[in-house]
């Protein structure tokens, strides 16, 4: 019997306590110890915190020259999703059969890699839980005929579902969930220069049409019959940004994003109740933390 | 499709199409022979102690990847309704104790129930608690309430994790 490779990915990687290393290395140690799984590679990057303005370390990160992020990309600020496609981009280079996201902030329980990993889910994730009242899992079900989701509330302890979105702090996917969505997706370009994908299936005539125009000659975006209508077009070829498979669009988390990908070619992540993590935040950002920003960038140290 | 059903016959033509042939009769003879064992509320009239061997045994009458459904009461749910209402339906205690007819010998959390299922071998692939109809017997005739119940559906899998996905 196989042992199966299991890479470990905290998209974030800032500033942890001690109360997060401790119990997420020993949850590590305890799945290598037990001889049911390799953990082959860890993935971590900078600063991912989600509030667009902290994100700019997954490029510094990079070593110049590496050939991994294009120019474009080490301009601009990198947010959540860009770290993840970034890894997962990674992940697919290798072979490991397992990605196990993390973030910096959750401490999945001792076993938690293991006992995921037994169920023979491709897509499952433990809980962890927002870390304000009410303390909702972050998990959701999408609301009936609408494109807003809930979180999941009333369930027992023991319940293994399906559910229409789950957050990637404490989250085990095959490889083969995302080489689906490489098979059944293409990579457009959108007039902003943003990438997204669309659906195979969904998308008819000529994809090239405003491949060679200029910016000018390309048609604002327009509602036609109450669609939004967005020109897009194949990226170049030498664009080597890696696949959408997050974004953190629209005021949205990524991982929605990546699930409403997969719940699209009939893969549904799981939730697995009996895994609950801790969810940790270091302390509070006040208004003290602002002001050493500020007095940074003014450049006056006064020892904050 | 060969299906076992074994308790409540309604459930069973709600889940499966109108067209599937039941054995209602247990055999332990039959091995690998089943697609699907549906026990739907009959786990809780059974002995605590009779459990675990009857599931070790069902599951030999499956075929590989054959699915076991099972369904009882929901104890949260009872036990919720009764600690919240100061006077709870009767289906919180049906639920628990069944009735002069039936008694109910065990119960089962859903953590339960998807820990006896795992402990007889099976994997588990899905465990919720979900609404049902449950026909009461009043003065004035059958009356339909709506109630809570416990699901495991798991399978007889004898490959390893890695094979299931591909």
């Amino acid at each position: 019997m196989s042992i199966p490779n299991v890479d470990v990915a905290v998209a974030c990687s800032g500033t942890q306590t001690p109360d997060w290393w401790s119990p997420w290395a020993a949850m590590l140690l305890e799945a290598q110890k037990s001889g049911l799984v390799n953990i082959a590679r860890f993935w971590t990057l900078q600063s991912a915190l989600p509030d667009h303005n902290k994100n700019h370390a997954i490029s510094d990160s990079l070593s110049p020259g590496a050939g991994i992020a294009p120019a474009t990309e080490k301009k601009r600020n990198n947010l959540t999703d860009a770290n993840r496609v970034e890894i997962t981009r990674r992940f697919l280079e290798y072979d490991s059969d397992w990605i196990f996201w993390s973030d910096d902030d959750t401490v999945p329980p001792l076993g938690a890699l293991t006992h995921l990993l037994s169920l023979s889910r491709e897509f499952v994730a433990g809980l962890y839980y927002y870390n304000k009242p009410p303390h909702n899992p972050i998990a959701y079900m999408r609301r009936e005929g609408s494109p807003y989701y809930d979180p999941i509330w009333n369930f027992p302890y023991g319940t293994l579902m399906p559910v229409d979105s789950v957050g990637m702090g404490c989250t085990l996917i095959h490889r083969s969930v995302y080489e689906r969505i490489l098979q059944n997706f293409t990579v457009v370009m959108r007039p902003n220069g943003s990438l997204t994908a669309i659906k195979n299936d969904r998308i008819t005539g000529d994809l090239e049409k405003f491949k060679e125009g200029t910016l000018l000659e390309v048609p604002q975006p327009r509602i036609e019959n109450g669609s939004l209508i967005i020109p897009v077009w194949t990226p170049e070829v030498d664009d080597n940004r890696p696949f959408p498979f997050y974004a953190l669009e629209y005021g949205r988390t990524e991982d929605h994003h990546f699930c409403e990908m997969c719940i699209d070619i009939g893969i549904r992540p799981y939730i697995d109740s009996t895994v609950n993590c801790q969810h940790w935040k270091n302390k509070p950002a006040d208004r003290l933390d602002f002001k050493k920003e500020w007095f940074n960038h003014e450049g006056l140290n006064v020892g904050f | 499709m060969k299906v076992l059903t074994l308790g409540s016959d309604t459930q069973a033509k709600e889940i499966f199409p109108p067209d599937t042939e039941f054995d209602k009769a247990y055999h332990p003879g039959k091995k690998n022979y089943y697609n699907i064992i549906f026990l739907g509320h009959f786990l809780q009239f059974k002995d605590r102690r009779e459990i675990s061997p009857f599931l070790k045994q069902l599951r030999e009458s499956l075929v590989e990847d054959g699915e076991l459904w099972v369904t009882v009461p929901s104890l949260e749910y009872a036990a919720l309704q009764i600690l919240k209402d100061d006077n709870p339906s009767f289906d919180a205690f049906t639920a628990l104790y069944g009735d002069d007819a039936n008694p109910h010998k065990c119960g089962f959390r859903l953590l339960e129930l998807r820990l006896v299922v795992t402990n007889a071998g099976y994997e588990v692939r899905r465990a919720v608690q979900e609404g049902y109809k449950i026909g009461m017997i009043t003065k004035d005739g059958t009356q339909e309430m709506l109630s809570m119940q416990n699901l495991v559906i798991a399978a007889r899998h004898d490959g390893k994790a890695e094979e299931a996905i591909e």
